[in-house]
Formats: C-alpha cells, sequence, structure tokens
C-alpha cells in the first residue's frame, strides 16, 4: 500500500527537488540494497545494480506518475534490472559464484548459547533462501521480508495474482524444505 | 492467508531477516551521481523533453524510409536498363 506522505515526495521529485531525493533515498536505500543483495548473491553485482536503480529514478523523476508509489516503483526497477543482468550473464559462471556465496554464510552449526541464538537463526535462514532458485527468492524477498500484498507483488514481477499465488506456495514449501535440512537440532539428534 | 491470520512459520523466519545498508563509499557515489543525474534530467524544459522522446525519433526514421525510398527506386532503375 502507498504511503500517504508520497504524494508530495513525487511532486517535488518531479520538479527535481535535491531534498525530495535525499528523503527518498534515506527512506528505500537500505531495503533495495537488502533485497538486491539477497537476489543477486553477489555484493559487486549487487552494488552495479543498486547504483543504476537510483539513476533510473533521478532520470526518470520529471516524468514520475503523480499516484506513483516510490517503494512498489524502485523493487520493481530493481527486480527487473536483475532479470536483465541474469539473462545476458554466463549462467555457469553465476551458479558457481551462487554457490560460493552460500558457503560464505555463516554456517547453523556452533554453540546453541543464548548470545548467538537468534544470530543463528537468521543466518540459517539466510543460507536457506540463498540455497532457492532466483524466481522463488524474489518472491520471498517481496512477499515475506519486505511484506508486499500478493497484488502488489504480482505488479512488481509482472506476473497474475494466480501464478503469484502458485509461485508463493512452491517457493514457501521450497523454504521450509530448505529449512529442515539446515536444522542445527536435527543435526545434532 | 490474510491478515488475521499469523503469518507462516517460514515467512515468520523471513521477517527477522536485517536490512542491510549499502557500504558507505556505495552509499555516498550512489547519491552523488543520482543528485547529478536528478539536475541533469530536470534541468531539460518540456521542449527539450518533447525533443528527445518525439521529434528525434521521427527524424531519424524520416530519414531511414527517404533513403529506402532512394534506394529502391535506383535499383530500379538499373534494373530496367
Amino acid at each position: 500500500m502507498r504511503d500517504p506522505t508520497e504524494g508530495p515526495l513525487v511532486a517535488a521529485l518531479r520538479r527535481g527537488e535535491p531534498a525530495a531525493f535525499e528523503v527518498v533515498y534515506g527512506r528505500y536505500r537500505a531495503r533495495v540494497y537488502a533485497f538486491l543483495r539477497r537476489l543477486c548473491r553477489r555484493g559487486d553485482v549487487a552494488d552495479d545494480l543498486f547504483q543504476e536503480t537510483w539513476l533510473r529514478l533521478a532520470r526518470h523523476a520529471p516524468r514520475l506518475r503523480s499516484d506513483t508509489d516510490l517503494r512498489a516503483w524502485l523493487f520493481t526497477v530493481a527486480r527487473n534490472l536483475w532479470v536483465s543482468h541474469r539473462r545476458w550473464a554466463d549462467p555457469r559462471a553465476l551458479g558457481q559464484v551462487a554457490m560460493a556465496a552460500v558457503d560464505e554464510l555463516p554456517s547453523p552449526e556452533g554453540p546453541a548459547d543464548d548470545r548467538v541464538e537468534a544470530a543463528l537463526r537468521v543466518a540459517r535462514v539466510e543460507r536457506a533462501l540463498a540455497s532457492l532458485p532466483g524466481g522463488s527468492r524474489e518472491v520471498l524477498l517481496l512477499v515475506g521480508v519486505e511484506g508486499f500484498g500478493q497484488d502488489e507483488a504480482a505488479a512488481i514481477l509482472g506476473v497474475s495474482h494466480e501464478a503469484l499465488r502458485q509461485r508463493l506456495g512452491r517457493a514457501r514449501r521450497q523454504l521450509a524444505s530448505a529449512l529442515e535440512r539446515n536444522d542445527p537440532t536435527e543435526a545434532i539428534a | 492467508m490474510n491478515g488475521s491470520e499469523p503469518p507462516p512459520p517460514e515467512l515468520a523466519a523471513l521477517r527477522e531477516l536485517q536490512v542491510e545498508e549499502p557500504p558507505a563509499l556505495v552509499r555516498e557515489r550512489v547519491r552523488r551521481r543520482a543528485l547529478a543525474a536528478l539536475a541533469s534530467s530536470s534541468s531539460r524544459g518540456p521542449g527539450q523533453r518533447l525533443l528527445a522522446r518525439f521529434a528525434m525519433p521521427s527524424a531519424l526514421a524520416a530519414t531511414v524510409v527517404v533513403y529506402l525510398a532512394w534506394a529502391f527506386t535506383a535499383a530500379g532503375a538499373l534494373y530496367r536498363r
């Protein structure tokens, strides 16, 4: 759902006001970056796509529609840039780097001490998410992490509501299964 | 899944993931470049935007059409000789 404070922000962006850009950048940069980082699984690619996403906003600002939902707009652009990148990049190289990225994530094994329990849980989820195919990751990131509604997520991904529902169901099953595989309590038992 | 139901456990687990700020260097570089792009895009008046969006592509298309018409005419004239 669109933030009600965004109307004046969009109007100011259309006039090219730097202060409006600073507000939007401050509000969404971390979320967009985290989304791209988890989607790409590569820091260098995420950095490039992050930059291109914000440059697109800056270049497109005078032509933004007054009812633009900036958050959805930014995630749509970021996701489309990732899709284009994936189409042109060598899939074998991407696969190798992606597997290396999964290996670099913190392992869920370790002392089940209270101080680190939450961190381990998060690392376990990150690891499970990173092991999923791109199509499943993107839908889980939009709905599960970013909290987009199913209609908004369907619009961002350019698919029908029904297709989104099916993709989300499949992605949830894959995530649950990946989490089970990474469950340290099962490994101990 | 609706608003009143708690999210399934695997989706609830995703909500715990941290938001990650870009590295400071990237953050500042992107900010600077985007502000420059914003200044440049908003300094173009509506006339310039119309020119870039419609007039230039139309001129290019017209040039291609004129060239193709000339090429076909010339080829036809050579063939008839």
